[in-house]
């Protein structure tokens, strides 16, 4: 016999023997077996509640097919015109930069009343 | 005869799990020795699939219970180890031996006297019983993969994954655990040579 055939033959007896459990120990593998089993199916219907939220929002979609692309169009163009209006603020701050560096440029009596008709007067000459 | 198939998934577990809960409380008490730890320890097990895996696809089920089961086992070891050694004043001397290498603890848990245990006296074949002590004096290790391999039928890559060692290794532990076996129920008219 090799030590395959013999560790089958050892086994076989083991498998024998699990009928002899005493009736508590049987019935708190029950027990215990009935708590999992409560577990999972609570588990199970966690899951199954976010899938449902999922495939409600999909049916929705189905139903009202129209008003979602409507919907779609509506969210699209609000994103087109948010990313404009960021965009030309942009342009009005680059400006109002640009003017601050020159007008740093000019000298003090430049922003004084008359000097500054003068000033350019001046340097055109 | 009318056979009522589990229909969801938690039925299907709990079917699975009346299959495997009377096998799984005897490696619990080979392992640890002692009924009530063993019934703690499968039912912590039912629990932890049943929290991870409550959708699991049936034909994984064995490997992903094995697996929940053999480390809860070792956690129960690891508890064990951590209480001796603050409850035995002579563990601090003891501790220096486990610094070799390749050391593996659940190696040295050896098994204490069985002979009181209702388990053995309910054992009314005695080479059934025979077989159930010298299971239990085997090596942690040894007898986690021989019971795996043999009694819960995985192939070696299987028992390698829920042993979280080599294939190799599982080659070894139970050629052997079933070396052992036979050396001690030579006596019991039990061997292979």
């Amino acid at each position: 016999m090799n030590e395959d055939a013999f560790a089958k033959q050892l086994v076989k007896k083991l498998d024998a023997g699990l009928t002899e459990l005493r009736p508590e120990v049987v019935e708190r593998l029950e027990s215990a077996r009935f708590r999992a089993r409560d577990l999972a199916r609570l588990k199970s219907h966690g899951h199954a509640v976010h899938s449902a939220h999922g495939l409600a929002v999909i049916g929705w979609v189905r139903q009202h097919r129209t008003g979602a692309v409507g919907m779609l169009l509506v969210l699209l163009l609000g994103v087109v015109v948010a990313m404009w209006q960021a965009s030309s603020n942009g342009n009005d701050d680059t400006a109002d930069v640009d003017a601050a560096l020159l007008t740093g440029d000019l000298p003090v009596n430049a922003y004084l009343d008359n000097h500054l008709n003068k000033w350019t007067d001046g340097n055109s000459n | 005869m009318c056979v009522v198939l589990p229909v969801n998934a938690a039925d299907r577990l709990s079917h699975f799990l009346a299959g495997v809960e009377r096998k799984a409380f005897r490696q619990a008490v080979y392992a640890v020795r002692d009924e009530q730890a063993a019934l703690d320890i499968v039912q912590d097990a039912m629990m932890k699939l049943a929290e991870k895996y409550p959708d699991a696809p049936e034909n994984e089920l064995p490997l992903l219970f094995q697996r929940i089961l053999q480390n809860t086992i070792r956690d129960y070891y690891r508890r064990q180890k951590v209480r001796n050694f603050w409850v035995s004043p002579m563990s601090f001397f003891a501790s220096g031996q486990e610094d070799q290498e390749d050391h593996d603890p659940m190696e040295h848990v050896q098994a204490t006297d069985v002979n009181s245990d209702p388990f053995y006296v309910l054992a009314t074949d005695k080479s059934l019983a025979s077989i159930q002590k010298a299971i239990e004096k085997l090596p942690a290790r040894q007898r986690e993969a021989f019971l795996l391999r043999y009694w819960e039928e995985m192939d070696v890559a299987e028992t390698a994954t829920v042993m979280g060692c080599s294939e190799g290794s599982v080659k070894t532990h139970c050629s052997r655990a079933v070396h052992a076996l036979a050396t001690m129920l030579k006596d019991k008219g039990l061997s292979y040579e």
